[in-house]
């Protein structure tokens, strides 16, 4: 697929941003993010991490630094043409359906790339599939729950088969069931290939499913590495006031070297050290 | 647009309530003239208001451009329309374009450039709460005084929505200024309008129950007295600009009787 397998799919080099008005919200952000990868992102809020991937589909262009996609610097081109990239499904899911049936809000995405016909059909089937929402496609989208229009949106997205998918905030307002849905979703579409890059305030997720995970705070990045590596550093965390989640604080509480995210793998190492 | 653009002039400093009658003086005046020669006087004024205020004219450019793009429109509708006796010159030999109809045209835009200065100079230097608290001051029923910040505060909040919902489509592959031709362009706009115009409208409706779950309205009945955290005292200035408008409105009211000012 790849010519060069070892070049990244996504990089920034010293990207710097700031707002109109000379609000720096990103301050130095180097980083490269691989083909195939789950990332998460996480941080307070203002900590830069929209402003971030917002630079992923070009969305927002450095003020100064660089940010290539593809190999493509994000100044030379289109966020139209980044679309087919990097996609990018917003926080909130009313801020984009405009189309009076599900099939039609997904299939927006492949017409605007200029598929023929069948192409856009067989994509939104897959697309609803992928989501649980092929028994709906005539349905209004406003008929939908908010977790199903949060479904809706990454179908519209994914439908475009863009090699990278940033989610923003997928789990808000969601009840822990929701969430969960919406997560084994997410990494469904990482098994099928995608590359991931979820921004997340919701650490036992992103515990549970990420593969790496960059710590953001004012507008930098504080740690990057594996679920274990960030959260097994509490005191870095704490600068920004996070927690890691609640099984892996009481792990730490009990001395137990690894970092454990599952209160099943807590009770094994428990009762196989009281055993 | 930005509602509120800070800074320390003397425009800036000036109590809201002063403002605002010096607001409502010069759209007394643009109104009870019509002479386009008086009204160019007016004109000096607001051009004043607006340099001593220290707002960029870049900022306002766009609206300025728009103005003027309506003002020759008005202009040369008025110079056509005007049931007047002195033709200029004629199209097609019928239309004439008469000199009554091009005074008209020249106070309608002459209207509109005085209040295209001076009302965002006097409105943007004041944060919208203390022009609210200053209406307020003024007697003006809440009920009316709130439903100008709503309003005042739904501008900022439509532009954010709007640039939100702009990302999302373009992040969909869609730009409405990338498409070409008309009929496309006009299909173009419902990805853009109809989320925008769904979200403001549950955002009013959201609105409403959250002001009427806190009781708008209820709490000053008749008799009782609001009292104020932010306390806005007029100076001796705000007087004295009180004042002259006062004196303004009098002198023209005055002159206006005695059959000046008029075309």
């Amino acid at each position: 697929m790849n010519d060069r397998p070892r070049s990244p799919l996504i990089s920034t080099e010293n990207l710097v941003y700031e707002y109109p008005g000379g609000v720096r919200a990103l301050n130095g952000i180097s980083l490269e993010i691989y083909e195939g990868e789950f990332v998460a992102i996480i941080g307070q809020n203002g900590a830069g991490k929209s402003t971030l991937v917002k630079h992923f589909n070009g969305l927002l262009k450095p003020t100064s630094g660089r940010c290539v996609i593809a190999s493509k610097d994000t100044r030379d081109c289109k966020v139209t043409e980044l679309a087919r990239v990097v996609g990018y499904v917003f926080q909130n899911p009313d801020h984009q359906i405009f189309s009076e049936t599900i099939e039609k809000e997904i299939e927006f995405g492949p017409k605007n790339l200029g598929l023929d016909k069948d192409e856009v059909k067989r994509r939104v089937k897959e697309a609803a599939e992928a989501v649980g929402l092929s028994d709906k496609l005539d349905q209004h989208p406003l008929t939908l729950s908010k977790g199903d229009r949060q479904r809706l949106a990454i179908a519209s997205v994914m439908a475009m088969r863009p090699k990278a998918i940033v989610i923003d905030e997928p789990t808000t307002g969601q009840d822990y069931q929701g969430g969960q849905q919406i997560m084994s979703l997410v990494t469904s579409l990482h098994s099928m290939g995608h590359t991931l890059i979820l921004i997340s305030h919701n650490m036992e997720l992103v515990a549970e499913y990420a593969h790496r995970v960059i710590v953001m705070c004012g507008g930098e990045i504080l740690a990057d590495g594996s679920p274990a590596e960030v959260f097994g550093k509490p005191d870095v965390l704490a600068k920004t006031f996070l927690e890691a989640p609640q099984i892996t604080r009481i792990a730490q509480r009990l001395q137990i070297p690894e970092t454990v995210f599952s209160s099943g793998r807590l009770a094994e190492i428990v009762l196989g050290r009281g055993a | 647009m930005q509602m509120y653009v800070a800074g320390n002039s003397f425009i800036h400093r000036m109590d809201p309530r002063a403002k605002i009658t010096v607001l409502a003086t010069i759209l007394v005046l643009i109104f009870l003239v019509s002479n386009p020669l008086w009204l160019l006087g007016v004109s000096g004024v607001s051009v004043a208001i607006f340099l001593i205020s220290g707002l960029s004219y870049q900022q306002f450019r766009p609206l300025i451009r728009m103005v003027m793009v309506l003002a020759v429109i008005m202009l040369i509708l008025q110079g056509f329309s005007w049931p007047g006796e002195r033709a200029l010159f004629w199209l097609f030999g019928r239309f004439d374009f008469t000199l009554e109809g091009t005074l008209v045209g020249l106070s309608v835009a002459l209207r509109l450039f005085n209040l295209l200065f001076a009302a965002p100079a006097l409105m943007v230097t004041t944060p919208p709460e203390r022009l609210i608290l200053g209406l307020n001051m003024l007697k003006i029923p809440y009920k009316y005084c709130f439903v100008i910040a709503g309003t005042l505060t739904f501008f900022p909040i439509l532009q954010a929505t709007s640039d939100e919902i702009n990302a999302a489509q373009k992040s969909r592959a869609f730009d409405l200024l990338e498409r070409r031709g008309f009929v496309s362009k006009l299909q173009g706009f419902f990805p853009q309008l109809l989320p925008l115009i769904l979200l403001s409208l549950r955002k009013a409706y959201n609105l409403q129950i959250a002001i009427e779950s806190r009781a708008l309205g209820r709490v000053f009945r008749k008799g009782t007295r609001r009292t104020y955290l932010v306390e806005m005292k007029m100076t001796g200035m705000d007087y004295a600009v009180v004042f002259l408008c006062l004196v303004a409105c009098l002198v023209t009211i005055v002159f206006r009787i005695m059959g000046y000012g008029t075309l």
